[in-house]
């Protein structure tokens, strides 16, 4: 028996202004896969993410999810069905404590988000919880501290342990290593190993060290269109892709 | 993912501290509410009839900071609800005198929580300026077909004579020729209960978090899987509910619904009310327009040019003290506080 894609875009065409960002791309990524996608900038990798989580609309073609079509559903939707992200440029609740952004995801993943029949404060295992996802991505002494006080390392392991919290089926990361120190990014893949265990993923970004350390397959971008795809070898020594992508004969 | 039974030590003191942050919330909140069931026993006659008129006031000035504070949206036309369930409240009466009266507010209130959740569809949907500028169209729009549906409001010269000889509060307990003492209790014993709520709602509830998780970064919110819109829009409507109450209640304690009760002045007035006695406190705007009415009525007293004096001072006050007169005595207390902490 074939295993259904658990993702499967066809025939994507998405244009902003004078040109095509994506060009009647398809791309199907089956459950448990850990996919990188690469391309130079303006490949169109995250207007991809943003069509697949919801952000955005397609000019054109469909996005299936589990066999579903969620082409025409918004972001909310799509989270619920397990669907979650992370960004390239931070996105949280800044005014609000560490605890705070956790407990919020996780109230909306138990589906209790938005009732008045609860109090916040009688809420225990919700609290234990986020004591543990904040453990788990090394937030735990920052639990009480304002957002958008914390260190800007600090904030992108926010990010992730909001991902985390969501028990998302599959995981979108935006450039989840843009602005990090090389020793923060190595923490970082620690802490992606540790969480994307049992997920399917997709990874965007430019550091092809933590490209070739969380995925099994890549897929290369080129001007909206799938230049190629393959294992991180198969594309490390394809010659199109070190033309176009990383940067030999090319003076 | 298993959940262990025991709270580790970094989160007991993240809950004292809310705790005690909380604690400090609770006590004021008691204390303003105590005040206003008290005043009837506290305040000279004379001066009850202000009181009530704050009272209303600052329930509709609560109203409108429960999508200023929590959603972050400045509403420039919210006595578009108030107005509507005074007009209401005075048709009711006059259709329904043997209905009870408690009845009649809250279908009053509930038609301007509907009037908000479909105007919000619109509204909501805008931020900053543009939120701003829909709500100021609807509220012109409202305050146009009062002013020129005489037939049903009046127009001009308003609605009056639509207050029964007896008010039917349960059936078998009427009031016959209210003073303004039961006019004021009638009002409080609306107050107390739906403020209560309201608060408890906000602040302590997954749908209160939500709303505030939505105004901070309503992007992140989505893709956690809340319903952005949704959110809004019920705020919105709990917005408009509140301040439909106060309305209905101000047809009772008037006795004379106008376009006063609707127009574009008032709209803007409750925004002074609630910036004077603060937003950033869930019971500021309550306090801000008693400051107001009784300010206004002391100026007033004293010099026909009140209302420069009372701009002028509205000014000095939002560029000493942003927060209002709340955020200054939450300063003060904490000043006050910390010495015995430390």
């Amino acid at each position: 028996m074939v295993d259904a894609p658990l993702l499967a875009l066809h025939g994507i065409s998405r244009s902003f202004g004078a040109g095509p960002v994506l060009d009647g791309l398809s791309l199907s990524i089956s459950a448990g896969e850990r996919r990188g996608l690469i391309g130079p900038n303006g490949a169109g990798k995250t207007t991809l993410i943003n069509l697949i989580t919801g952000k955005l609309r397609p000019d054109s073609g469909r996005v299936l999810y589990r066999g579903l079509d969620i082409t025409d559903l918004p972001p909310h939707r799509r989270a619920r069905l397990g669907i979650g992200r992370s960004f390239q440029i931070l996105s949280l609740f800044g005014e609000a404590s560490v605890g705070e952004n956790i407990r919020g995801a996780l109230l909306a993943k138990h589906g209790i988000g938005t009732t008045v029949a609860r109090r916040l404060s009688s809420l225990e295992p919700i609290f234990a919880e986020s004591e543990q996802i904040a453990a788990l991505a090394g937030l735990l002494p920052f639990l009480g501290e304002r957002v958008d006080t914390l260190p800007y390392g600090l904030q992108r392991r926010l990010d992730i342990a909001l991902v985390t919290a969501q028990e998302p089926e599959l995981v979108i990361l935006d450039e989840p290593a843009a602005g990090l120190s090389a020793a923060e990014t190595r923490d970082l893949i620690d802490l992606l190993e540790a969480i994307i265990r049992g997920c399917t993923l997709i990874l965007v970004e430019h550091d092809m060290d933590v490209v070739y350390a969380l995925s099994d397959r890549i897929t290369v971008l080129d001007y909206g269109c799938v230049l190629t795809e393959g294992t991180p070898a198969e594309v490390n020594a394809d010659p199109a892709v070190r033309r176009v992508y990383l940067g030999e004969e090319t003076g | 993912m298993t959940i262990p039974g025991r709270l580790g030590p970094a989160l007991s003191v993240l809950k004292a501290e809310r705790g005690r942050r909380d604690l400090g919330g609770a006590l004021a909140t008691l204390a303003l509410l105590a005040a206003v069931a008290a005043a009837p026993w506290l305040v000279p006659v004379a001066a009850l009839n202000d009181l009530g008129q704050a009272v209303l006031l600052g329930l509709f000035a609560i109203g409108f900071n429960i999508v200023f504070k929590y959603s972050g949206l400045l509403s420039f036309g919210h006595a578009a609800f108030f107005g509507v369930a005074a007009y209401a409240e005075a048709l009711l009466l006059r259709a329904f005198p043997a209905v009870p009266v408690p009845l009649l507010i809250l279908g009053a209130a509930a038609g301007a929580g509907l009037l908000g959740l479909l105007l919000g569809h619109v509204c909501v949907r805008r931020t900053g300026a543009y939120f701003s500028m829909t709500t100021l169209a609807v509220g012109a729009f409202l305050y146009t077909i009062a002013f020129k549906w005489h037939a049903v409001t009046g127009g001009t010269d308003g609605l009056d004579e639509f207050m029964p000889a007896a008010l039917v509060l349960l059936p078998g307990w009427r009031l016959t020729n209210p003073s303004i003492t039961e006019i004021y209790e009638l009002s409080a014993a609306f107050l107390i209960p739906f403020t209560l709520a309201t608060w408890l709602i906000l602040e302590h509830t997954p749908f209160g978090n939500a709303v505030q998780l939505v105004r901070q970064n309503e992007e992140r919110a989505a893709f956690l899987g809340y319903d952005t819109h949704r959110v809004k829009l019920t705020n919105y409507g709990l917005a408009a509910f509140v301040a439909g109450i106060a309305g209905a209640l101000w047809a009772i304690s008037n006795g004379f619904v106008s376009t006063d009760s609707i127009d574009l002045t008032l709209s803007t007035t409750v925004i002074i009310m609630a910036f004077i006695g603060g937003t950033a406190w869930f019971w500021g705007p309550l306090l801000g327009s008693a400051i107001y009415i009784f300010g206004s009525d002391r100026l007033s007293a004293v010099t026909q040019h009140w209302q420069l004096w009372m701009g002028l001072a509205f000014i000095a006050l939002v560029l000493a003290f942003p927060r209002g007169i709340a955020g200054l005595a939450s300063l003060l207390a904490s000043r006050l506080v910390r010495p015995r902490d430390g």
